[in-house]
């Protein structure tokens, strides 16, 4: 860790030896008969996608996660955000978290675009008051003008990630976590998403990324850390990393 | 985490938890004419069928018989949907389970919630009933809140065990089809206490809801006090449950993205 000593308020997510295995099953069964039917059959197997996990990420850092397939980004993504829990050790996170992990989840699709923007502010602890003075904002980002009335199940795919999209930069969290989705829309939405990426950067946010794209990772990230096979092999400046990455990869 | 932290945190996405609440309500009927009409012309046809059907056709010992029935079946209705809405609440919502953090006590509440305020509704046509036979109303009727609150509390209890094992088996989805008619029979709804033999009785009334729906009949349709006591245990035993259920609901919810 090249960081120590740091303020405790200074520290926006802290990971302290974190394990997470999944339980792989050969073949998923969701009732008794076939729970019962496997017993003494050893159809599953412990799969470790993060083994002993220690990280301190500071207020205001970048953060790129890198690494190839399945090594173990995305679970670490998903363990700061509290939708999966780790067998062992301790995540401590500061802050209001907005998750872009999967956009426009728990949209309801009967509901129109605006009564989902409640909704969805909702899931990120907004209330009717909250959403009031942002949702011209939201509306306008999402440049769906008079499609917000609609329902969400007439948009177009890229339709609904505008929407989900504007409402998770919106929400006023303090840390964001973002898997792969600045490939949202055409590319001038594209660009209009990542000069609000820089703004909320400037703005001090603490942001995660899993991404691929290295160009993004450069202009975005000041640290990078390389995921290999559960473990964190390399944490560094994003540059340095990247570096040795693509050397490895060949 | 602890009890109070949980509590702070639910309070903190309540505006989700009454977004889930308005959206069952409006969803149910969506794309209905008569909307949330429903909700108050659904109980009168069944006291309409009711009173026609046993006024005519069936006789039965007790006297007021649809009304008896009325009283009775109403909150057994909205027990049934709570536990079968709240059964399959963490089960049905994969895609936000697997996708957003929320505390997930949110799904239970607003399904309890939702049928508490549709069960409302329905009380209101159940008085006017009462109303109109001619029984009356009592002042006894003010303990209706403490009775809805025991039953609700009862409910609570074992959704949250429930919906919590549904994730992981979903036959307990299935199983509860069968056990909640079970259940209705081995209730006062149908038939009177005491037209249970005498010998079954002390077996007979370990089921909480039949001192829950005794309060019912107490309040409304006899007019008189209700049993404190056996009231008293039974909102005891649901305090238990309650505190059983999220003991269970929170070990096993940690795993629910991976399993549901």
């Amino acid at each position: 860790m090249a960081k120590k000593n740091n303020n405790e308020k200074d520290i926006a997510i802290s990971v302290q030896n974190v394990t997470k295995e999944f339980t792989v099953y050969e073949d998923k069964s969701y009732f008794l008969k076939e729970k019962l039917g496997h017993l003494g059959r050893n159809k599953k197997r412990k799969h470790v996608v993060l083994n002993d996990v220690s990280v301190d990420i500071l207020r205001g850092q970048s953060v790129a996660l890198i690494g190839v397939n399945g090594c173990g980004k995305s679970t670490l993504l998903k363990l700061l955000n509290k939708i999966i829990y780790p067998q062992k050790g301790t995540i401590k996170i500061n802050g209001k978290v907005s998750s872009m992990i999967e956009l426009g989840a728990g949209f309801n699709t009967d509901f129109t675009g605006r009564e989902n923007i409640y909704f969805n502010a909702s899931m990120y602890g907004l209330g009717k008051k909250d959403v009031d003075p942002i949702i011209d904002k939201i509306i306008e980002f999402s440049e769906l003008g008079d499609f917000i009335e609609s329902p969400v199940r007439t948009y177009s795919s890229g339709m609904y990630m505008r929407l989900a999209f504007s409402i998770a930069v919106n929400v006023q969290a303090d840390i964001l976590l973002i898997d792969e989705i600045l490939a949202v829309g055409d590319a001038h939405f594209q660009k209009k998403c990542l000069d609000k990426m820089k703004e909320l950067k400037a703005q001090g946010k603490t942001m995660v990324f899993v991404s691929h794209n290295a160009s993004q990772i450069k202009s975005f990230c000041d640290r990078a850390l390389w995921i290999k096979k559960g473990e964190i092999v390399m944490d560094g400046t994003t540059d340095d990393v990247l570096d040795a990455y693509t050397k490895e990869q060949g | 985490m602890s009890f109070i932290n949980k509590v702070k945190e639910i309070y903190h996405y309540r505006h989700m938890l009454f977004t889930l609440v308005k959206q069952d309500l409006q969803g149910r009927y969506k794309g209905s004419v008569f909307g949330f009409l429903w909700t108050l012309l659904n109980p009168l046809f069944m006291l309409l069928i009711y009173s026609v059907v046993f006024q005519f056709v069936f006789k039965s010992g007790i006297e007021h018989y649809s009304i008896y029935l009325f009283v009775s079946l109403m909150p057994w209705n909205a027990f049934n949907s709570m536990i079968g809405g709240g059964t399959t609440c963490a089960s049905n919502n994969a895609s936000i389970l697997k996708k957003v953090y929320f505390p997930r006590e949110v799904l239970p509440l607003s399904v309890i919630i939702s049928n508490t305020i549709q069960y409302c509704f329905s009380l209101v046509i159940t008085i006017i009933a009462i109303l109109i036979s001619g029984i009356g109303l009592s002042f006894n009727a003010l303990l209706l809140p403490l009775i809805i609150l025991i039953q609700v509390t009862f409910a609570f209890g074992l959704i949250l065990m429930l919906s919590a094992a549904n994730v992981y088996v979903r036959d307990v989805q299935y199983m509860m089809n069968p056990i909640m008619m079970i259940w209705m029979y081995a209730s006062p709804i149908l038939y009177n206490i005491a037209m249970v033999p005498e010998k079954f009785l002390s077996i007979y009334k370990l089921n909480p809801m039949v001192s829950i729906l005794q309060g019912y009949q107490a309040i409304l349709y006899h007019k008189t006090l209700p049993d404190f006591t056996s009231l008293g245990i039974t909102f005891a035993i649901s305090i238990a449950l309650c505190v059983i259920g999220w003991l269970v609901f929170n070990k096993l919810q940690k795993r629910f993205a991976e399993e549901v």
